[in-house]
């Protein structure tokens, strides 16, 4: 059995993930890592409540799609505390729904997600590791779209990458950031390379949101390209990107133009194509 | 009546003095230090924006160490009177059973009260400190924590008369801590289930003790929710009264019959 054990060097990655080994000389394994995980989680569960100030929500059931003639295939939030007319307790569920944060589901009113912008930097100081933690982090303290709030997502971000070198969905999110709002499509190419990179080196053990990133960078790598008017790189992206994703229908469509900009559209920095305003107008 | 209310003081006066001997309310204070600290430890991270996590936090926190001493005080008085004999002494005075079951309760409702305000004292300083500001659902919370706290001492008495102290004990943090998983778990399943186990949930719903009742945190600590409605806290206190009366009327049932 010892003998198994030893030679199963696959084992050991596939259930700690070594995005988090290699930063971490202790491993998860440890008090302090499992209280930093579940602490994280807890914060991460816990934007929900805060963003919804107070009210708690669930996934419906399937039995309550039905009911509601609601597609089986996507999900739909519901108040943990039931409303009235699905509510058996008669009084004590009225006095449940008035001591707790209730609103029906429909009228809730949602906070604004900035305010959820100390949980984001509590949970990646608790945990360095948690990456969704520094992605949507990002999206949020970007949220305004002004130089300066681009500026301090790309600070937050660069600081998730100091803590997560080898991880894709931060290089993936910090390239989309530069591209789409920077307009700076070679600093966006050296991350979403970086990301792709990151991504194929892991790729046997990568999770569903690091998978999605991956295919997100051979995505948005091709734009680049495209927009770039590097139709050799281009082309080379979708294919390697279609080699790992084959079921990708997004791909093949990066070549083409899918909206014709307006006249006034100011066109990213780099070298951009005359091929296409030439045709264009 | 009189004689009987100097009866019922001497007797929660005796569970006061012998919480203070045990030095219980030392480690109320330590975990209240614990909170203070705790809040330190998130100052760090820089206070801005923190205020409804932090009251949240502080909540719960308080929520589930003056539970524990609501639990612990409860079950532990009656099971201790019979084990050191000092129950036998009692009951040579001119007391009922009853009488002592009441007192008992009475005393263990005070040192939780206490508990509740030396911890809720130290969160108030704490949240202060965070610059939280103190709304009128804040009182609500506190008042319907206090009828909460008390029907804890409720359950903890009785279960105390049926059970081990340690089977009581582990049996009044599974009702309190799990209260709402187990009322979720009953409104969840309803509509699933046939008639005969709907009979079912009915009657666990009627008799469970509704513990997340008097739990306001949800809308204490976040923003902008309005004061509950009188009619709630008035329903709350009926609630308290008459579903502890219930259960002092089943303990004495098994505690009259007890030889001793």
């Amino acid at each position: 059995m010892a003998g198994i054990g030893w030679n199963a060097t696959e084992v050991s990655p596939v259930v700690n993930p070594r995005i988090r080994r290699v930063q971490t000389s202790e491993g998860d394994s440890s008090v302090l890592g499992q209280f930093q995980t579940s602490a994280s989680g807890w914060l991460w569960s816990y934007t929900e409540v805060y963003l919804n100030n107070g009210i708690k929500l669930r996934r419906m059931t399937g039995a309550e799609k039905k009911a509601q003639n609601l597609p089986a295939e996507r999900n739909f939030g519901q108040t943990i505390i039931p409303g009235k007319s699905d509510d058996f307790r008669g009084i004590i569920g009225d006095v449940e729904r008035a001591v707790s944060a209730y609103t029906p589901t429909q009228n809730h009113r949602q906070n604004d997600p900035r305010q959820c912008l100390p949980l984001f930097r509590l949970m990646t100081w608790l945990d360095p590791y948690f990456v969704e933690g520094w992605t949507t982090g990002a999206m949020v303290v970007g949220m305004d779209y002004t130089p300066g709030a681009t500026s301090r997502a790309l600070e937050f971000l660069r600081e998730g990458l100091q803590e997560n070198p080898d991880c894709v969905d931060i290089p993936m999110m910090f390239g989309m950031i530069v591209v789409t709002r920077n307009k700076d499509l070679k600093q966006g190419e050296r991350f979403f390379i970086r990301a792709i990179q990151n991504g194929k080196s892991r790729f046997e053990i990568l999770p569903e949101n690091e998978m999605s990133a991956l295919r997100s960078s051979y995505r948005w790598l091709a734009l680049v390209y495209r927009n770039g008017g590097n139709s050799g790189k281009l082309a080379a992206t979708v294919k390697e990107g279609l080699q790992v994703f084959p079921d990708d229908l997004v791909l093949p469509m990066t070549g083409r133009f899918s909206v014709v900009p307006p006249k006034n559209y100011k066109w990213p920095k780099g070298e951009v194509r005359t091929r296409f305003t030439s045709s264009s107008g | 009546m009189i004689q009987k209310l100097r009866v019922y003081r001497s007797l929660s006066r005796a569970v006061v003095l012998e919480s203070i001997r045990r030095k219980d309310l030392w480690v109320v204070a330590l975990l209240g230090f614990l909170i203070l600290m705790g809040a330190s430890a998130l100052g760090i991270m820089g206070v801005e924006g923190l205020q409804v996590f932090v009251k949240d936090l502080g909540v719960t926190v308080l929520g589930a160490f003056s539970t524990i001493v609501a639990v612990l005080t409860s079950t532990r008085m009656l099971p201790e009177e019979i084990k050191h004999r000092t129950l036998y002494p009692l009951l040579s005075r001119p007391i009922s059973r009853l009488d002592l079951l009441i007192g008992k309760l009475i005393g263990s409702i005070v040192v939780t009260w206490i508990a509740f305000a030396i911890l809720a004292a130290l969160t108030a300083l704490a949240l202060l400190g965070f610059g939280a500001t103190v709304e009128m659902i804040m009182l609500q919370y506190v008042v319907a924590k206090l009828m909460g706290l008390a029907l804890v001492c409720a359950v903890g008495l009785t279960l105390s008369v049926y059970m081990t102290p340690a089977a009581a004990a582990t049996t009044g943090f599974i009702l309190t801590f799990g209260s709402s998983i187990i009322v979720r778990a009953l409104t969840s399943s309803y509509n699933d289930v046939d008639q005969a186990a709907q009979f079912g949930l009915r009657f666990l719903n009627a008799a469970l003790p509704q513990f997340t009742l008097f739990d306001l945190g949800g809308r204490a600590a976040n923003v902008g929710w309005a004061p509950v409605p009188v009619w709630v806290m008035g329903f709350l206190l009926a609630y308290w009264i008459f579903y502890s009366a219930g259960l002092m009327a089943l303990s004495w049932a098994k505690f009259n019959r007890r030889a001793l």
